[in-house]
Protein backbone atom coordinates (compact mmCIF):
# COMPACT_ATOMS: atom_id res chain seq x y z
CA UNK A 1 0.00 0.00 0.00
CA UNK A 2 1.53 3.45 -1.05
CA UNK A 3 2.44 5.34 2.82
CA UNK A 4 0.63 8.47 2.98
CA UNK A 5 1.77 11.70 1.83
CA UNK A 6 2.08 14.65 5.47
CA UNK A 7 -0.31 17.41 4.83
CA UNK A 8 2.42 20.02 3.21
CA UNK A 9 1.27 22.48 5.06
CA UNK A 10 3.02 21.38 8.24
CA UNK A 11 6.13 22.01 6.59
CA UNK A 12 7.85 19.45 8.67
CA UNK A 13 8.86 16.09 7.80
CA UNK A 14 6.15 13.15 7.84
CA UNK A 15 5.71 11.22 11.05
CA UNK A 16 5.76 7.29 9.66
CA UNK A 17 5.93 5.48 13.04
CA UNK A 18 3.67 4.99 16.28
CA UNK A 19 6.83 5.12 18.52
CA UNK A 20 7.54 8.44 16.47
CA UNK A 21 4.73 10.08 17.14
CA UNK A 22 3.90 9.05 20.58
CA UNK A 23 7.40 10.62 21.58
CA UNK A 24 6.27 13.93 19.76
CA UNK A 25 2.86 13.95 21.54
CA UNK A 26 4.35 12.96 24.65
CA UNK A 27 6.58 16.21 24.29
CA UNK A 28 3.56 18.62 23.34
CA UNK A 29 3.52 21.71 25.70
CA UNK A 30 1.27 23.76 23.57
CA UNK A 31 -2.58 21.95 22.87
CA UNK A 32 -1.91 23.69 19.21
CA UNK A 33 1.37 21.37 18.58
CA UNK A 34 -1.16 18.19 18.96
CA UNK A 35 -2.90 19.65 15.68
CA UNK A 36 0.97 19.89 14.26
CA UNK A 37 1.57 16.34 14.96
CA UNK A 38 -1.04 14.86 13.51
CA UNK A 39 -1.01 17.02 10.29
CA UNK A 40 2.11 15.34 10.25
CA UNK A 41 1.49 11.55 10.62
CA UNK A 42 1.87 9.72 7.09
CA UNK A 43 1.77 5.96 9.10
CA UNK A 44 1.07 3.49 6.51
CA UNK A 45 -2.53 1.58 7.12
CA UNK A 46 0.11 -1.74 6.22
CA UNK A 47 1.70 -0.44 9.88
CA UNK A 48 -1.84 0.00 11.39
CA UNK A 49 -4.09 -2.72 10.15
CA UNK A 50 -2.18 -5.57 12.07
CA UNK A 51 -3.45 -3.89 15.10
CA UNK A 52 -7.10 -3.60 14.16
CA UNK A 53 -9.34 -5.57 16.21
CA UNK A 54 -12.26 -5.84 13.47
CA UNK A 55 -15.67 -6.92 14.89
CA UNK A 56 -18.43 -7.87 12.26
CA UNK A 57 -20.99 -6.24 14.87
CA UNK A 58 -19.44 -3.02 15.74
CA UNK A 59 -16.32 -1.22 15.19
CA UNK A 60 -13.47 -1.49 17.32
CA UNK A 61 -11.76 1.12 19.26
CA UNK A 62 -7.93 0.64 20.50
CA UNK A 63 -5.77 2.92 22.64
CA UNK A 64 -2.51 2.51 21.22
CA UNK A 65 -1.15 5.30 23.49
CA UNK A 66 -1.76 7.28 26.86
CA UNK A 67 -0.56 9.97 28.89
CA UNK A 68 -2.66 11.92 31.31
CA UNK A 69 -2.83 14.78 28.92
CA UNK A 70 -3.71 12.74 25.95
CA UNK A 71 -4.68 9.30 24.20
CA UNK A 72 -3.99 8.11 21.06
CA UNK A 73 -6.84 5.39 19.29
CA UNK A 74 -7.29 3.12 16.53
CA UNK A 75 -10.90 2.90 15.24
CA UNK A 76 -11.52 0.49 12.77
CA UNK A 77 -14.70 0.53 11.06
CA UNK A 78 -16.27 -2.23 8.54
CA UNK A 79 -18.21 -1.30 5.52
CA UNK A 80 -21.44 0.33 6.93
CA UNK A 81 -20.29 0.37 10.78
CA UNK A 82 -20.64 3.81 12.53
CA UNK A 83 -20.38 4.91 15.96
CA UNK A 84 -23.57 6.09 18.14
CA UNK A 85 -24.47 9.83 17.53
CA UNK A 86 -22.17 10.90 20.32
CA UNK A 87 -20.03 13.86 22.69
CA UNK A 88 -17.48 13.78 25.43
CA UNK A 89 -15.63 15.75 27.83
CA UNK A 90 -12.42 15.81 25.59
CA UNK A 91 -11.19 19.59 25.16
CA UNK A 92 -9.91 18.33 21.98
CA UNK A 93 -10.16 15.60 19.15
CA UNK A 94 -8.61 15.44 16.27
CA UNK A 95 -9.76 12.78 13.69
CA UNK A 96 -7.39 11.65 10.63
CA UNK A 97 -8.87 8.65 7.93
CA UNK A 98 -5.49 6.31 7.50
CA UNK A 99 -7.32 4.01 5.16
CA UNK A 100 -10.76 4.65 3.35
CA UNK A 101 -13.18 7.52 4.21
CA UNK A 102 -15.84 8.36 7.02
CA UNK A 103 -18.66 10.72 6.90
CA UNK A 104 -18.78 12.87 9.67
CA UNK A 105 -22.09 13.97 10.78
CA UNK A 106 -23.18 17.11 13.89
CA UNK A 107 -25.55 17.86 15.73
CA UNK A 108 -27.30 20.59 17.93
CA UNK A 109 -29.88 19.79 20.45
CA UNK A 110 -33.18 21.62 20.02
CA UNK A 111 -34.21 23.77 22.99
CA UNK A 112 -36.48 20.64 23.28
CA UNK A 113 -33.77 18.42 24.06
CA UNK A 114 -34.28 16.84 20.67
CA UNK A 115 -31.49 16.29 18.07
CA UNK A 116 -31.10 18.76 15.41
CA UNK A 117 -28.67 17.28 12.50
CA UNK A 118 -26.34 20.46 11.42
CA UNK A 119 -23.88 19.05 9.20
CA UNK A 120 -22.47 16.58 7.13
CA UNK A 121 -19.03 16.22 5.24
CA UNK A 122 -16.64 13.18 4.47
CA UNK A 123 -13.30 12.80 5.51
CA UNK A 124 -10.96 11.23 3.15
CA UNK A 125 -7.80 9.28 3.72
CA UNK A 126 -5.42 11.77 4.89
CA UNK A 127 -7.71 14.64 5.83
CA UNK A 128 -7.29 15.87 9.32
CA UNK A 129 -10.98 16.73 11.37
CA UNK A 130 -10.62 18.86 14.64
CA UNK A 131 -13.28 18.21 16.92
CA UNK A 132 -13.29 21.40 19.81
CA UNK A 133 -15.00 21.39 22.76
CA UNK A 134 -16.99 19.41 25.23
CA UNK A 135 -20.30 18.72 23.76
CA UNK A 136 -19.85 18.54 20.27
CA UNK A 137 -22.22 16.03 19.23
CA UNK A 138 -20.76 14.12 15.93
CA UNK A 139 -21.43 10.78 14.50
CA UNK A 140 -18.92 8.86 12.29
CA UNK A 141 -19.41 6.93 9.74
CA UNK A 142 -17.96 4.22 7.11
CA UNK A 143 -20.12 4.49 4.15
CA UNK A 144 -17.67 1.93 2.70
CA UNK A 145 -17.62 0.20 -0.22
CA UNK A 146 -14.18 -1.12 1.74
CA UNK A 147 -12.93 -0.68 5.64
CA UNK A 148 -11.57 2.63 7.21
CA UNK A 149 -9.41 2.95 9.54
CA UNK A 150 -8.87 6.37 11.96
CA UNK A 151 -6.35 7.47 14.23
CA UNK A 152 -8.17 9.30 17.01
CA UNK A 153 -6.18 11.47 19.22
CA UNK A 154 -7.86 13.18 22.01
CA UNK A 155 -6.56 15.71 24.69
CA UNK A 156 -7.19 15.08 27.28
CA UNK A 157 -8.17 11.36 27.45
CA UNK A 158 -12.07 10.62 27.19
CA UNK A 159 -13.78 10.19 30.87
CA UNK A 160 -17.43 10.78 30.25
CA UNK A 161 -19.05 9.54 27.02
CA UNK A 162 -22.99 10.41 26.05
CA UNK A 163 -24.87 8.41 23.78
CA UNK A 164 -27.60 10.33 22.31
CA UNK A 165 -30.51 8.37 21.26
CA UNK A 166 -31.19 9.17 16.72
CA UNK A 167 -34.86 8.49 16.61
CA UNK A 168 -35.66 11.26 18.53
CA UNK A 169 -34.87 15.11 17.23
CA UNK A 170 -35.05 15.77 13.53
CA UNK A 171 -37.72 14.15 11.26
CA UNK A 172 -34.37 13.05 8.56
CA UNK A 173 -33.27 10.77 11.65
CA UNK A 174 -35.94 9.37 12.97
CA UNK A 175 -36.90 5.68 12.93
CA UNK A 176 -33.54 4.93 11.07
CA UNK A 177 -32.80 1.20 12.18
CA UNK A 178 -29.37 1.18 13.70
CA UNK A 179 -27.60 -1.50 11.55
CA UNK A 180 -24.11 -1.04 13.31
CA UNK A 181 -25.56 -2.76 16.18
CA UNK A 182 -27.71 -5.19 14.93
CA UNK B 1 6.96 -97.70 85.24
CA UNK B 2 7.33 -94.35 84.41
CA UNK B 3 4.40 -92.22 82.79
CA UNK B 4 3.98 -93.31 78.40
CA UNK B 5 6.79 -96.28 78.25
CA UNK B 6 4.80 -100.33 77.87
CA UNK B 7 6.63 -103.14 78.64
CA UNK B 8 9.63 -102.49 76.47
CA UNK B 9 13.07 -103.80 76.44
CA UNK B 10 15.16 -101.63 78.84
CA UNK B 11 17.99 -101.21 76.56
CA UNK B 12 15.33 -100.59 73.36
CA UNK B 13 13.74 -98.31 75.75
CA UNK B 14 17.17 -96.33 76.31
CA UNK B 15 17.79 -96.34 73.08
CA UNK B 16 14.34 -94.78 71.80
CA UNK B 17 14.70 -91.78 74.35
CA UNK B 18 18.07 -90.99 73.40
CA UNK B 19 16.95 -90.73 69.81
CA UNK B 20 13.95 -88.96 70.82
CA UNK B 21 16.38 -86.51 72.84
CA UNK B 22 18.76 -86.28 69.84
CA UNK B 23 16.22 -85.81 66.68
CA UNK B 24 13.46 -83.78 68.76
CA UNK B 25 12.72 -80.97 66.82
CA UNK B 26 12.81 -78.35 69.79
CA UNK B 27 15.49 -77.18 71.34
CA UNK B 28 16.36 -79.13 75.01
CA UNK B 29 17.84 -77.51 77.90
CA UNK B 30 18.44 -78.88 81.30
CA UNK B 31 19.69 -75.89 84.01
CA UNK B 32 20.75 -76.60 87.47
CA UNK B 33 19.20 -74.09 90.49
CA UNK B 34 22.20 -71.98 89.59
CA UNK B 35 21.02 -71.62 86.04
CA UNK B 36 24.18 -73.65 84.66
CA UNK B 37 23.28 -75.58 81.55
CA UNK B 38 24.32 -78.77 82.83
CA UNK B 39 22.77 -80.93 79.44
CA UNK B 40 20.96 -80.30 76.09
CA UNK B 41 20.28 -82.00 73.08
CA UNK B 42 21.81 -80.96 69.39
CA UNK B 43 18.63 -78.96 68.35
CA UNK B 44 19.62 -76.47 70.39
CA UNK B 45 23.38 -76.18 69.62
CA UNK B 46 21.76 -75.63 66.25
CA UNK B 47 19.25 -72.84 67.11
CA UNK B 48 22.18 -71.15 68.72
CA UNK B 49 24.51 -71.63 66.66
CA UNK B 50 27.41 -73.19 69.10
CA UNK B 51 29.41 -76.00 68.63
CA UNK B 52 29.28 -79.38 70.96
CA UNK B 53 30.72 -78.64 73.95
CA UNK B 54 30.68 -74.66 74.01
CA UNK B 55 27.38 -74.62 76.15
CA UNK B 56 27.96 -77.19 79.00
CA UNK B 57 28.04 -75.04 82.38
CA UNK B 58 27.83 -72.05 80.98
CA UNK B 59 24.59 -70.04 82.40
CA UNK B 60 21.55 -70.43 80.77
CA UNK B 61 21.20 -66.59 80.44
CA UNK B 62 23.85 -66.26 78.17
CA UNK B 63 21.47 -67.30 75.38
CA UNK B 64 19.68 -64.75 76.36
CA UNK B 65 19.92 -61.00 74.93
CA UNK B 66 22.09 -58.59 77.21
CA UNK B 67 19.02 -56.34 78.33
CA UNK B 68 16.47 -59.01 80.02
CA UNK B 69 19.63 -61.22 81.52
CA UNK B 70 19.32 -59.59 84.91
CA UNK B 71 15.57 -60.04 84.68
CA UNK B 72 15.87 -63.59 84.14
CA UNK B 73 18.03 -64.66 86.67
CA UNK B 74 15.75 -63.31 88.71
CA UNK B 75 12.57 -64.79 87.26
CA UNK B 76 14.70 -67.94 87.59
CA UNK B 77 15.49 -67.59 91.27
CA UNK B 78 11.36 -67.34 91.71
CA UNK B 79 10.93 -70.26 89.38
CA UNK B 80 12.94 -71.98 91.23
CA UNK B 81 11.30 -71.22 94.92
CA UNK B 82 7.99 -71.94 93.17
CA UNK B 83 8.35 -74.62 90.36
CA UNK B 84 5.56 -75.10 88.23
CA UNK B 85 4.99 -76.91 84.54
CA UNK B 86 4.17 -73.87 82.53
CA UNK B 87 5.43 -71.85 79.26
CA UNK B 88 7.48 -69.18 79.95
CA UNK B 89 6.64 -65.40 78.50
CA UNK B 90 2.89 -65.20 78.70
CA UNK B 91 1.79 -62.21 76.58
CA UNK B 92 5.12 -61.12 76.44
CA UNK B 93 7.58 -62.33 73.28
CA UNK B 94 11.02 -64.25 74.35
CA UNK B 95 14.07 -64.12 72.14
CA UNK B 96 17.23 -66.29 72.00
CA UNK B 97 20.69 -64.34 71.37
CA UNK B 98 22.62 -66.46 69.16
CA UNK B 99 26.44 -67.35 69.40
CA UNK B 100 26.84 -64.47 66.19
CA UNK B 101 24.95 -61.94 68.65
CA UNK B 102 21.88 -62.09 65.84
CA UNK B 103 18.57 -62.33 68.46
CA UNK B 104 15.51 -64.63 66.79
CA UNK B 105 11.94 -65.07 68.39
CA UNK B 106 11.63 -68.09 70.48
CA UNK B 107 8.98 -69.78 72.34
CA UNK B 108 9.58 -71.55 75.60
CA UNK B 109 8.09 -74.28 77.69
CA UNK B 110 9.69 -74.89 81.49
CA UNK B 111 9.07 -78.06 83.24
CA UNK B 112 10.99 -79.05 86.60
CA UNK B 113 12.36 -82.32 88.36
CA UNK B 114 14.31 -83.39 91.17
CA UNK B 115 16.89 -85.50 91.13
CA UNK B 116 18.73 -86.73 95.14
CA UNK B 117 17.07 -83.59 96.17
CA UNK B 118 18.73 -81.70 93.43
CA UNK B 119 16.47 -79.32 91.36
CA UNK B 120 16.60 -78.77 87.99
CA UNK B 121 14.77 -77.23 85.16
CA UNK B 122 14.05 -78.42 81.63
CA UNK B 123 13.44 -76.03 79.17
CA UNK B 124 11.81 -76.88 75.65
CA UNK B 125 13.01 -73.76 72.95
CA UNK B 126 11.46 -74.20 69.70
CA UNK B 127 12.62 -71.46 66.91
CA UNK B 128 9.01 -69.18 65.94
CA UNK B 129 10.85 -67.00 63.43
CA UNK B 130 8.63 -68.64 60.47
CA UNK B 131 5.58 -68.55 62.34
CA UNK B 132 6.19 -64.73 63.57
CA UNK B 133 7.23 -64.21 60.06
CA UNK B 134 3.88 -65.70 58.50
CA UNK B 135 1.83 -63.71 61.36
CA UNK B 136 3.64 -60.96 60.81
CA UNK B 137 2.25 -61.39 57.03
CA UNK B 138 -0.99 -61.81 58.15
CA UNK B 139 -1.05 -59.18 60.15
CA UNK B 140 -0.07 -56.96 57.45
CA UNK B 141 -2.18 -58.63 55.40
CA UNK B 142 -5.15 -58.45 57.88
CA UNK B 143 -4.39 -54.33 58.19
CA UNK B 144 -4.19 -53.85 54.40
CA UNK B 145 -7.21 -55.72 53.56
CA UNK B 146 -9.09 -53.62 56.76
CA UNK B 147 -7.25 -50.36 55.41
CA UNK B 148 -8.92 -50.79 51.96
CA UNK B 149 -11.74 -51.81 53.54
CA UNK B 150 -12.28 -48.28 54.87
CA UNK B 151 -11.04 -46.61 51.73
CA UNK B 152 -13.82 -47.98 49.93
CA UNK B 153 -16.59 -48.03 52.87
CA UNK B 154 -15.46 -44.30 52.67
CA UNK B 155 -15.22 -44.12 48.65
CA UNK B 156 -18.98 -45.78 48.81
CA UNK B 157 -20.06 -43.51 51.05
CA UNK B 158 -18.31 -40.50 49.50
CA UNK B 159 -20.00 -41.75 46.25
CA UNK B 160 -23.54 -42.37 47.54
CA UNK B 161 -23.15 -38.51 49.12
CA UNK B 162 -22.05 -37.39 45.61
CA UNK B 163 -24.98 -39.30 43.66
CA UNK B 164 -27.53 -37.95 46.54
CA UNK B 165 -25.69 -34.04 45.45
CA UNK B 166 -25.88 -34.92 41.88
CA UNK B 167 -29.35 -36.08 42.09
CA UNK B 168 -30.81 -33.37 44.65
CA UNK B 169 -29.13 -31.01 42.27
CA UNK B 170 -30.21 -32.71 38.71
CA UNK B 171 -33.46 -32.58 40.45
CA UNK B 172 -33.28 -28.90 40.70
CA UNK B 173 -31.98 -28.07 37.06
CA UNK B 174 -34.74 -30.00 35.96
CA UNK B 175 -37.54 -27.62 37.89
CA UNK B 176 -35.97 -24.76 36.66
CA UNK B 177 -35.73 -25.87 33.29
CA UNK B 178 -39.41 -26.98 33.00
CA UNK B 179 -40.03 -23.43 34.60
CA UNK B 180 -37.92 -22.09 31.84
CA UNK B 181 -40.09 -24.00 29.11
CA UNK B 182 -43.29 -22.85 30.57
CA UNK B 183 -41.47 -18.94 30.99
CA UNK B 184 -39.82 -19.39 27.39
CA UNK B 185 -43.47 -20.77 25.33
CA UNK B 186 -45.01 -17.87 26.91
CA UNK B 187 -42.61 -15.19 26.12
CA UNK B 188 -41.92 -16.54 22.91
CA UNK B 189 -45.33 -16.40 21.98
CA UNK B 190 -45.78 -12.39 21.71
CA UNK B 191 -42.35 -11.63 19.37
CA UNK B 192 -43.39 -14.45 17.38
CA UNK B 193 -46.76 -13.37 16.23
CA UNK B 194 -45.23 -9.57 15.80
CA UNK B 195 -42.38 -11.12 13.75
CA UNK B 196 -45.21 -12.74 11.75
CA UNK B 197 -47.48 -10.20 11.71
CA UNK B 198 -44.82 -8.01 10.51
CA UNK B 199 -43.26 -10.41 7.35
CA UNK B 200 -47.24 -11.12 6.43
CA UNK B 201 -47.26 -6.69 6.03
CA UNK B 202 -44.20 -7.10 4.40
CA UNK B 203 -45.46 -9.21 2.00
CA UNK B 204 -48.66 -6.79 1.57
CA UNK B 205 -46.51 -3.38 1.47
CA UNK B 206 -44.10 -5.16 -1.36
CA UNK B 207 -47.22 -5.35 -3.72
CA UNK B 208 -47.83 -1.43 -3.28
CA UNK B 209 -43.71 -0.73 -3.12
CA UNK B 210 -43.85 1.24 0.03
CA UNK B 211 -40.54 1.21 1.38
CA UNK B 212 -41.18 3.21 4.13
CA UNK B 213 -43.29 0.94 5.94
CA UNK B 214 -41.03 -2.37 4.93
CA UNK B 215 -38.37 -0.55 6.30
CA UNK B 216 -40.88 -0.32 9.74
CA UNK B 217 -41.60 -3.91 9.75
CA UNK B 218 -37.98 -5.12 9.05
CA UNK B 219 -36.89 -2.84 11.91
CA UNK B 220 -39.57 -4.68 14.08
CA UNK B 221 -38.52 -8.24 13.11
CA UNK B 222 -35.37 -6.91 14.11
CA UNK B 223 -36.23 -6.14 17.89
CA UNK B 224 -38.28 -8.98 18.27
CA UNK B 225 -35.94 -11.41 16.90
CA UNK B 226 -33.08 -9.34 19.39
CA UNK B 227 -35.54 -10.19 22.39
CA UNK B 228 -35.46 -13.73 21.48
CA UNK B 229 -31.79 -14.02 21.27
CA UNK B 230 -31.76 -12.72 24.95
CA UNK B 231 -34.12 -14.93 26.29
CA UNK B 232 -32.44 -17.73 24.56
CA UNK B 233 -28.49 -15.90 25.95
CA UNK B 234 -30.44 -15.62 29.59
CA UNK B 235 -31.17 -19.29 29.93
CA UNK B 236 -27.84 -20.68 28.58
CA UNK B 237 -26.08 -18.60 30.86
CA UNK B 238 -28.32 -19.72 33.65
CA UNK B 239 -27.78 -23.15 32.30
CA UNK B 240 -23.64 -22.93 32.05
CA UNK B 241 -23.69 -21.15 35.58
CA UNK B 242 -25.83 -23.48 37.10
CA UNK B 243 -24.33 -26.24 36.10
CA UNK B 244 -20.82 -25.71 37.60
CA UNK B 245 -18.83 -23.06 38.73
CA UNK B 246 -17.20 -21.46 36.03
CA UNK B 247 -13.97 -20.40 37.04
CA UNK B 248 -12.61 -16.74 36.30
CA UNK B 249 -9.99 -15.63 33.97
CA UNK B 250 -8.54 -12.29 34.75
CA UNK B 251 -7.46 -10.40 32.24
CA UNK B 252 -6.52 -6.22 32.48
CA UNK B 253 -8.70 -4.16 31.04
CA UNK B 254 -9.16 -0.01 30.51
CA UNK B 255 -12.29 0.18 32.14
CA UNK B 256 -13.17 4.15 30.47
CA UNK B 257 -12.64 2.12 26.82
CA UNK B 258 -14.45 -1.18 28.00
CA UNK B 259 -17.40 1.35 29.07
CA UNK B 260 -17.02 3.13 25.78
CA UNK B 261 -17.66 -0.06 23.88
CA UNK B 262 -20.26 -1.15 25.80
CA UNK B 263 -22.16 1.97 25.40
CA UNK B 264 -21.78 1.62 21.66
CA UNK B 265 -22.97 -1.30 21.70
CA UNK B 266 -26.03 -1.34 24.17
CA UNK B 267 -27.14 1.81 22.23
CA UNK B 268 -29.39 -0.41 20.14
CA UNK B 269 -30.94 -1.78 23.17
CA UNK B 270 -32.51 1.97 24.20
CA UNK B 271 -36.27 3.13 23.58
CA UNK B 272 -36.36 6.19 21.83
CA UNK B 273 -34.44 9.13 23.07
CA UNK B 274 -33.01 7.31 26.24
CA UNK B 275 -30.08 8.44 26.04
CA UNK B 276 -26.82 6.73 27.86
CA UNK B 277 -24.16 8.89 29.80
CA UNK B 278 -21.11 7.61 31.06
CA UNK B 279 -18.51 8.86 33.60
CA UNK B 280 -15.07 7.73 34.88
CA UNK B 281 -14.50 9.09 38.13
CA UNK B 282 -10.36 9.56 39.18
CA UNK B 283 -7.25 9.12 37.40
CA UNK B 284 -7.00 5.14 37.72
CA UNK B 285 -8.75 2.92 34.57
CA UNK B 286 -7.08 0.15 35.10
CA UNK B 287 -7.71 -3.01 36.43
CA UNK B 288 -7.82 -6.88 36.27
CA UNK B 289 -10.67 -8.46 36.41
CA UNK B 290 -12.74 -11.00 34.18
CA UNK B 291 -13.68 -9.50 31.25
CA UNK B 292 -16.82 -11.67 30.47
CA UNK B 293 -18.18 -11.75 33.35
CA UNK B 294 -17.88 -7.83 33.74
CA UNK B 295 -18.88 -7.27 30.35
CA UNK B 296 -22.35 -9.60 31.31
CA UNK B 297 -22.88 -7.99 34.33
CA UNK B 298 -22.73 -4.46 32.97
CA UNK B 299 -24.63 -5.26 29.83
CA UNK B 300 -27.74 -6.77 32.14
CA UNK B 301 -27.93 -4.04 34.18
CA UNK B 302 -28.06 -1.26 31.71
CA UNK B 303 -30.51 -3.13 29.27
CA UNK B 304 -32.80 -3.58 32.40
CA UNK B 305 -32.38 0.32 33.05
CA UNK B 306 -33.06 0.92 29.62
CA UNK B 307 -35.98 -1.65 29.27
CA UNK B 308 -37.92 -0.73 32.97
CA UNK B 309 -37.57 3.54 31.78
CA UNK B 310 -39.80 5.54 29.54
CA UNK B 311 -38.85 6.81 26.46
CA UNK B 312 -36.86 9.82 27.11
CA UNK B 313 -35.79 8.94 30.02
CA UNK B 314 -32.11 8.66 30.57
CA UNK B 315 -29.52 5.83 31.93
CA UNK B 316 -26.13 6.42 33.78
CA UNK B 317 -23.19 4.71 34.04
CA UNK B 318 -20.46 5.40 36.23
CA UNK B 319 -16.96 3.64 37.26
CA UNK B 320 -14.29 4.49 39.56
CA UNK B 321 -11.29 2.44 41.01
CA UNK B 322 -10.15 2.77 44.31
CA UNK B 323 -7.15 0.30 46.09
CA UNK B 324 -7.65 -2.23 43.22
CA UNK B 325 -11.51 -1.94 43.96
CA UNK B 326 -13.96 -1.27 40.87
CA UNK B 327 -17.15 0.56 41.59
CA UNK B 328 -20.07 0.65 39.31
CA UNK B 329 -23.05 1.98 39.69
CA UNK B 330 -26.06 1.87 37.11
CA UNK B 331 -29.20 4.29 37.82
CA UNK B 332 -32.06 5.19 36.03
CA UNK B 333 -35.42 7.05 36.30
CA UNK B 334 -37.88 4.13 35.67
CA UNK B 335 -40.42 2.57 37.28
CA UNK B 336 -38.71 1.54 40.32
CA UNK B 337 -39.32 -1.74 42.11
CA UNK B 338 -42.10 -2.63 44.37
CA UNK B 339 -41.06 -2.32 48.21
CA UNK B 340 -42.17 -6.09 48.95
CA UNK B 341 -40.22 -7.74 45.89
CA UNK B 342 -36.94 -5.88 46.52
CA UNK B 343 -35.92 -9.09 48.89
CA UNK B 344 -36.49 -11.27 45.87
CA UNK B 345 -34.86 -9.35 43.16
CA UNK B 346 -32.19 -11.83 42.70
CA UNK B 347 -33.81 -15.20 42.52
CA UNK B 348 -33.88 -16.95 39.63
CA UNK B 349 -37.46 -16.26 37.72
CA UNK B 350 -38.28 -14.06 39.85
CA UNK B 351 -40.57 -10.94 38.31
CA UNK B 352 -41.53 -7.87 40.21
CA UNK B 353 -45.25 -7.31 39.74
CA UNK B 354 -44.71 -4.22 38.38
CA UNK B 355 -42.81 -5.81 35.19
CA UNK B 356 -45.22 -8.62 34.72
CA UNK B 357 -46.39 -7.14 31.59
CA UNK B 358 -43.06 -6.29 30.04
CA UNK B 359 -41.07 -9.41 28.36
CA UNK B 360 -38.00 -10.68 30.54
CA UNK B 361 -36.70 -14.12 31.37
CA UNK B 362 -36.73 -13.60 35.68
CA UNK B 363 -32.73 -14.23 34.58
CA UNK B 364 -30.80 -11.74 34.59
CA UNK B 365 -30.71 -9.80 38.11
CA UNK B 366 -30.21 -13.63 39.21
CA UNK B 367 -27.44 -13.53 36.33
CA UNK B 368 -25.45 -10.75 37.75
CA UNK B 369 -25.57 -11.76 41.06
CA UNK B 370 -23.96 -14.85 40.28
CA UNK B 371 -20.97 -13.59 38.27
CA UNK B 372 -20.69 -10.78 40.89
CA UNK B 373 -20.03 -13.65 43.45
CA UNK B 374 -17.81 -15.23 41.40
CA UNK B 375 -15.95 -12.38 40.63
CA UNK B 376 -15.50 -11.94 44.64
CA UNK B 377 -17.69 -8.92 44.62
CA UNK B 378 -20.78 -7.45 46.03
CA UNK B 379 -23.94 -6.21 44.74
CA UNK B 380 -26.71 -3.99 46.60
CA UNK B 381 -29.52 -1.23 45.38
CA UNK B 382 -31.66 1.32 46.29
CA UNK B 383 -35.14 1.62 44.29
CA UNK B 384 -37.96 3.71 44.42
CA UNK B 385 -41.55 3.02 42.94
CA UNK B 386 -41.74 5.70 40.31
CA UNK B 387 -38.75 7.06 40.75
CA UNK B 388 -36.27 4.45 39.53
CA UNK B 389 -33.73 2.14 40.44
CA UNK B 390 -29.49 2.44 41.21
CA UNK B 391 -27.29 -0.69 40.93
CA UNK B 392 -24.17 -0.85 42.38
CA UNK B 393 -21.52 -3.19 42.28
CA UNK B 394 -17.96 -3.30 44.10
CA UNK B 395 -15.72 -5.69 42.03
CA UNK B 396 -12.24 -6.30 43.83
CA UNK B 397 -9.08 -6.85 41.40
CA UNK B 398 -8.80 -10.32 40.83
CA UNK B 399 -5.40 -11.51 42.25
CA UNK B 400 -4.68 -14.36 40.00
CA UNK B 401 -3.05 -12.36 37.05
CA UNK B 402 -2.93 -13.60 33.97
FE1 LIG C 1 -16.08 10.87 18.61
Amino acid sequence: MMPLIADERSGAAPIATLEELARILDGVLLPEAYGTAMQRVAISPAVLEPLCLWNPRQYSRQCLHRTHSHELLLICYEPGQRTSIHDYDSQSAWIKPVLGQVVEERFGLAPDGSLVRQGMQVLSTGKLEHLGGEGTIHRHSNPGPGRAITLNLYARPIRRWRVYDERTGSSSLSGTPDAASE
Amino acid sequence: MAHGESNVDPVQLDRVRELLFSTAAEGLVLVDRTGAIRMHNPRLLELFGYREGELLGRSIEELLPHHIRQAHAAYREGYNAMPAKRHMGHGRELFGLRKDGTVFPVEVGLNHFTVDHELYVMGLVTDITERKKAEEALQRNNAELEKRVEERTAELALGAKAVEVAFQREKELNALKSRFVSMASHEFRTPLSTIMGSADLIARHAETGDRERILKHVQRIRTKVRDLTSILNDFLSFERISEGEPATQAEPIDIVHFCIGLAEELRGTAKPGQALEYDHGGEERAITVDRTMLLNAITNLVTNAFKYSPEGSPVTLHTSITNSVLDITVADRGMGIPTEDQPHLFTPFFRAQNVLTIQGTGLGLHLVKRYVDLMGGQIDFTSMPGQGSTFHMRIPENSQRP
